[in-house]
């Protein structure tokens, strides 16, 4: 079964929530190269309630979570209630063939998802070492990290002012949210005001009125729409309020990643980090060439 | 001459050393009689009246209304050949039948099931397996009354194994729908149990041992647009 075959013969359903929703450059590689693609960012759209014909399910969500845990743990509340989990979307769908992509490079699959990842056909595997049980459960591919594609530009002021100030991101929104929003977060990290340090949100209900009220007070609020893994690699430093994927970009990009603690006087770097400019950006074709061959060998 | 040394040695070798031929022999063979006498007593459980005795009360509340939606269906059990019959296409395996642990199952669909008789061939089957449940089936059914773990750690297991839902599921004596109830699905980041909906007690008291039922995908809940399948 030819690619071409493929693109006439199958539609991408790209699938995930907020944040968890990594596959954006995907999205646009595949319509740039004439595949159908319905893209689903459940934050912001609810799952269409029918997909006609044939199609491939790309999920970046994790795959252990039920819809019900999900929004026992978020409330049921708009945009929760439009969470259906990666299970339950096969379940309504039926997929032709479903991968998964993950969105978190520090830990792309949970110990406890591992038995989960069963219900995939295909892995797109970033960077470093691949548990060796997983090939029990689905075909593994190393595809690389999906957010570094060489897809995503940022706008010259942007990269301009990052590589000079570097740029903050902000993690356990959440927590942040409860201690005081942006009060507290002005106040247990100085620097961003008073060094001018571009701040980063993740895309998570409520960020929104967050960043209005950061912006407010005089501090630098990048569009939480834009790519992290772009912001970091053209950063001279980036700075977190948390460990996480951040760190984990930062470390694959050679950069080096400082963890703020408000109780510290002096800021603690994220640990070693390996110069690793020449890392390879995904590998789109490999992802596609591999559905292909998947599909060629259930006909 | 070395001919001749051998053939008169020989027998005075054997002469000696057959005794200690025969006590290594007797002792490998006493190890090898234990091993067997273990791997016998592993195949039997002490409580087998027990067993037999849970499998026939508790396929009088068998949820035949649940097995009745799946494809497949491979029954477990001393008495899973006369359940077996019951269904069309079903298959059986019963432990007093085979010579060592399980035999592979080749089912790998979403809409099979495995129905344990008891929860004793559960525990057996994973001591004798070393692949995942959920890469079986799409259902397990398990006849239990949470002697071998408690109700926690069971559900803990199966939502370890890739069972995102474990619920109980109560089927009178008077026939009928099973009930389901105390739903749990895998909490995200440590495959707890995470209770969904704690249902009320079943119509009849459940005094006899019931089922639970684990899914690798969650039950279609009412509030969502739910096709049919």
């Amino acid at each position: 079964m030819s690619i071409d075959s493929l693109r006439s013969g199958y539609q991408f359903l790209l699938c995930g929530f907020g944040c968890e929703y990594s596959l954006t450059a995907l999205a646009r590689y595949l319509g740039n190269d004439g595949y159908k693609v319905i893209t689903v960012d459940m934050q912001e759209t609810p799952l269409p309630a029918v997909i006609d014909g044939p199609h491939i399910l790309v999920t970046s969500q994790h795959p252990a979570c039920s819809s019900q845990v999900f929004q026992a743990h978020w409330g049921e509340d708009f945009p929760f209630n439009q969470y259906v989990a990666p299970l339950e979307i096969m379940q309504r769908f039926r997929p032709a063939c479903s991968v998964f992509i993950p969105h978190d490079l520090e830990m792309p699959i949970r110990p406890e998802e591992l038995i989960y990842m069963n219900a995939f056909d295909l892995y797109g595997a970033p960077a470093g070492p691949v548990n060796p049980a997983l090939r029990h459960y689905c075909k593994v591919i190393e595809t690389g990290w999906i957010k570094h594609n060489g897809l995503d530009r940022l706008a010259p002021d942007v990269e301009a002012m990052v590589a000079e100030r570097g740029v903050i991101f902000i993690n356990q929104i959440v927590q942040l949210m409860r201690s005081g929003g942006a009060s507290y977060l002005l106040a247990s990290y100085p620097q961003i005001l008073a060094k001018g340090l571009p701040l980063k949100l993740p895309e998570w209900p409520g960020c929104d009125s967050l960043a209005a009220e950061l912006v407010a007070r005089g501090a630098h609020v990048l569009p939480a729409s834009l790519s992290s893994t772009a912001l970091i690699a053209s950063s001279r430093s980036v700075f977190v309020n948390s460990p996480g994927s951040v760190v984990a970009e930062a470390r694959y990009l050679g950069v080096q990643a400082v963890i703020l603690d408000p109780d510290m006087q002096n800021p603690s770097g994220a640990g070693e980090f390996a110069s690793n400019a020449a890392a390879p950006p995904f590998n789109f074709p490999l992802l596609l060439e591999s559905i292909d061959q998947l599909l060629g060998a259930h006909r | 001459m070395i001919n001749l040394l051998k053939k008169m040695l020989s027998p005075v070798l054997n002469w000696l050393l057959e005794p200690l031929v025969c006590r290594i022999d007797d002792r490998l063979r006493r190890h090898l009689d234990e091993k067997l006498a273990r791997v016998d007593s592993a195949l039997f459980p002490r409580l087998l009246p027990v067993v037999i005795k849970n499998e026939l009360i508790c396929l009088e509340f068998l949820p035949r209304d649940i097995l009745g939606y799946c494809g497949h269906l491979h029954f477990i059990g001393y008495y899973a050949a006369d359940v077996a019959l019951q269904f069309p296409g079903a298959t059986a395996f019963s432990p007093v039948d085979a010579e060592g642990a399980h035999p592979d199952i080749d089912i790998v669909d979403a809409n099979s099931a495995l129905v344990f008789l008891d929860e004793y061939h559960f525990q057996r089957f994973m001591e004798t397996r070393w692949s995942s449940l959920s890469t079986v089936a799409g259902t397990l059914l398990i006849a239990t009354r949470f002697e071998f773990l408690p109700e926690a750690d069971c559900r803990l297991v199966l939502h370890s194994l890739g069972f995102i839902e474990v619920a109980c599921a109560y089927r009178g004596t008077s026939g009928g729908k099973t009930e389901i109830t105390a739903v749990s699905h895998a909490e995200a980041t440590n495959c707890k149990p995470r209770y969904i909906k704690l249902g009320d007690s079943p119509s009849e008291a459940h005094t006899h041992g019931g089922w639970l039922v684990a899914r690798r995908c969650p039950r279609k809940t009412e509030r969502r647009v739910d096709h049919v399948d």
